[in-house]
């Protein structure tokens, strides 16, 4: 949800591509743990779809609807709250 | 380096003969597997038949079958669909379940509470056909929109449900018979509607009719 709210529009293909090269290849999202979480984000209204024909096949545009975006600031400050709770108990003496 | 209309349709080709043929995975994974292709093509400079047989090879273990016997008797589907297709199928028949025994323990203990239960029989059978005939419009519709979706087969597979109560609602005279049907059809009603409409909003997003 991040990745679409900073680049607007973006397929499936694109995403795992952009996750890889932003964590330099340490993190690979496979097909069958990103397709279904984009259509249950789909399902859900917080991602709209535009499907367009380029370079001879259909392909699906996922971006954020307004919902989507607004979950998104939600969902990102409940990530970092769990960071913070994880360092926490990783790192007892740093909470001081 | 892109690839070309008949590059495209043999991937699909291959996709096809791995039973993946339902539009609403095959446009997606269509997509996917060609930019990987591509990118094998122009980065490891293979050409597109080595590109392909190197992708594929990845892609083996999610198109093999799996789990097929609760979904097919006589068709196998690709890891990749058959567990969501599983989940859909356990969903509804576990809801089907529940309904049919609550409709036989409602006969079971109402019957000899209810005086004009013949009339109440008679009003469920007519929203039984009601319900029937608005089913089987929808089925017509499917049939001519003629798109393959998991929707649209699910919609299908779930349907001769409806037609075998139906034929022991017209052939058999029993206030059973027509309150199972009823259950039955509050179960099965809601699942056919819903995947006629996601099957519908499917084939609106990609203009595909």
């Amino acid at each position: 949800m991040k990745l679409l709210e900073e680049n607007g529009r973006m397929y499936g293909y694109e995403i795992t591509q952009k996750v890889k090269e932003i964590t330099k290849g340490e993190l690979h999202i496979t097909e069958g743990a990103l397709y279904p979480a984009l259509h249950k984000l789909e399902a859900e209204n917080l991602l709209d779809v535009e499907v367009e024909k380029v370079d001879n096949r259909l392909r699906k545009y996922y971006k954020l609807t307004e919902k989507g975006t607004k979950e998104t600031v939600n969902r990102l400050s409940e990530l970092e709250e769990f960071i913070k709770n994880m360092q926490t108990i990783v790192n007892p003496k740093l909470s001081y | 380096m892109k690839l070309s209309s008949e590059q495209i349709n043999e991937i699909e080709k291959k996709l096809e003969d791995n039973n993946l043929f339902f539009l609403d995975y095959k446009i997606e994974l269509q997509d996917h597997i060609a930019c990987n292709i591509e990118e094998l093509m122009s980065k490891k400079q293979l050409d597109f038949n080595q590109a392909f047989k190197v992708t594929f090879k990845k892609w083996e273990y999610k198109l093999k079958p799996h789990l097929t016997f609760f979904i097919s008797n006589n068709r196998d589907f690709p890891k990749i669909i058959s567990k969501k297709l599983f989940t859909k199928f356990l969903i509804f028949n576990t809801f089907l379940i529940v309904s049919v025994c609550v409709g036989l323990f409602i006969f079971m203990n109402i019957q000899d509470k209810i005086s004009n239960y013949n009339n109440i029989f008679n009003l469920i059978k007519f929203v039984y056909w009601v319900l029937f005939v608005l089913s089987l419009s929808l089925l017509v519709i499917i049939f001519k929109k003629n798109v393959i979706t998991s929707y649209s087969y699910m919609f299908i597979k779930h349907f001769p449900i409806l037609l075998i109560f139906t034929f022991l609602n017209f052939f058999l005279n029993s206030p059973i018979i027509s309150l199972l049907s009823f259950f039955v059809m509050i179960a099965v009603v809601p699942f056919l509607i819903s995947s006629f409409y996601n099957h519908i909003i499917f084939i609106k997003k990609y203009k595909l009719v």
